[in-house]
């Protein structure tokens, strides 16, 4: 158990779709799957220390980050079905799936740029950090 | 060994910042009972009890430098779905007629996070939240967007409320509305500037005067108390308006005002002496400035002819 603990995030940090080794027994699941490319959209993995041209369908994983240019976008859908839509010369980052004690779950960093997002009040949640807030929508959402 | 060496210090490196931040084991320290320790690693004593559940232990004393098993990001969920059940079982009026099925829903999902089951438990809240939240099936549209100084603005074009949170503070952003936060300051409704509203006096024209002209003598005949009169007033009409306010004051006296529908006013009789008047406009709740002020004189015509009757023919 202790091997799939490390293996798993481990070779996230590697960058292509991660799986257990060869072995088969784990894989990490990835949060994310980017889509809708247009114009220049980059990649830089957890571990990576590059920026990569992402293409349709890639899976993302926690810690990744992506990055539009000028004229450029970008589709980001969660695993449970919620999707962000980025505009150009956006700066993002897919947060860990781990929720630490005395920190707030939250899926998506962006740090720079516009996002829009859009997801189903009933069923998915969406919480989106910036360098100045924090901004939760959907279920867990009740105004008293 | 296909792999080379480098590759296998990243992937040394990166296991050990992943267990790091996965935390998914704590150490009991000395004199530590299972309600201290989910106090400090899931900010809830009430925790402990899914502490027992996930280590399979017998009671809430547990030996120091044992090494206890903690919930993953599933608990998260599970406690975020049993809040939202829990406010809108409470929100659920009396009457309704699913919230006695959704309270026993959301009863059984309470115990299945005690029993640290937390997959059923978020299957059960959410079941409960269906039940009796009017909300089911809406789609919550947002944006965000960060400028290069970090200041966010948020806002919400359809569904549900967002919620932004900066420094302790929580403000909800109902669609059409804007909220914004620069680092290091607490959220802000953006209040977008109302249309400007005319100013009252200016959207209608104030009067010209036209008779008498200024510092005009009028000599009429007294009456029997002495007063004078009737005095005619006239001015240009101000379009859109739908009255005017006339005032008149004697000198040294008191103003009388009069409002009148014409452009025209009448006053039946008045004390002989110097005066001045002025007039405004009047409109459906506004009314324009007033005209510049106007005088005239009121003086007894003395050469008072009485023409006695003759037996000439």
């Amino acid at each position: 158990m202790g091997l799939v603990l490390i293996l798993g995030p481990a070779m996230a940090c590697e960058g292509d779709a991660p799986s257990g080794g060869d072995g088969g027994t784990s894989r990490v699941m990835p949060r994310a799957t980017l889509g809708g490319l247009g114009g220049s959209v980059m990649i830089k993995r957890a571990a990576g220390d590059e920026w990569v041209e992402a293409v349709e369908k890639m899976e993302l994983f926690e810690n990744d980050k992506i990055r539009t240019a000028a004229g450029a976008r970008a589709e980001v859908v969660f695993a449970n079905g919620s999707h962000v839509q980025l505009g150009e010369e956006a700066l993002i980052g897919i947060a860990e799936t781990q929720v630490r004690p005395g920190q707030d779950r939250t899926d998506l960093t962006v740090l720079q740029g516009r996002v829009a997002a859009e997801l189903d009040q009933a069923s998915q949640s969406l919480s989106v950090t910036t360098p100045s807030a924090t901004v939760r929508a959907g279920r867990e959402l009740v105004f008293q | 060994m296909k792999t080379p060496p480098r590759k296998w210090l990243a992937l040394a490196l990166c296991a050990l910042t992943a267990t790091a931040a996965l935390a998914a084991e704590v150490t009991v320290q000395a004199g530590e009972t299972l309600p201290k320790i989910a106090q400090r690693t899931l900010g809830d004593p009430a925790a402990a009890s899914e502490l027992k559940a996930l280590n399979q232990l017998a009671s809430d004393q547990v030996p120091a430098g044992t090494v206890l098993q903690l919930p993953g990001s599933e608990r998260s969920l599970a406690v975020s779905a049993i809040s939202a059940a829990r406010n809108a079982v409470k929100q659920a009026g009396a009457d309704s007629p699913r919230r006695e099925e959704a309270s026993r829903q959301l009863a059984e999902a309470e115990a299945l996070l005690k029993e640290a089951r937390y997959a059923q438990a978020a299957d059960a809240a959410d079941g409960a939240w269906k039940l009796v939240s009017e909300r089911a099936g809406e789609k919550t549209q947002f944006t965000v967007e960060v400028d290069k100084q970090g200041k966010t603005e948020v806002r919400t074009s359809a569904g549900q409320p967002v919620r932004v949170e900066a420094q302790g503070k929580v403000q909800p952003v109902p669609v059409g509305e804007v909220v914004t936060v620069a680092k290091g300051e607490a959220p802000r409704r953006l209040v977008e500037r109302p249309p400007k509203v005319p100013d009252t006096l200016a959207t209608l024209e104030a009067p010209q005067p036209l008779s008498p002209p200024e510092k005009h003598q009028l000599k009429l005949q007294p009456r029997k108390n002495g007063t004078l009169g009737p005095v005619n007033l006239s001015w240009r009409a101000v379009p859109g308006a739908t009255g005017y306010e006339v005032e008149v004051t004697p000198q040294g006296g008191k103003p009388l005002q009069l409002k009148v529908e014409k452009p025209t006013a009448r006053i039946t009789t008045l004390p002989p002496g110097s005066y001045g008047w002025t007039v405004r406009a009047l409109g459906e709740g506004i009314r324009s400035e007033r005209s510049g002020p106007r005088s005239f004189q009121l003086a007894s015509d003395g050469l008072k002819l009485e023409v006695k009757g003759t037996q000439w023919k």
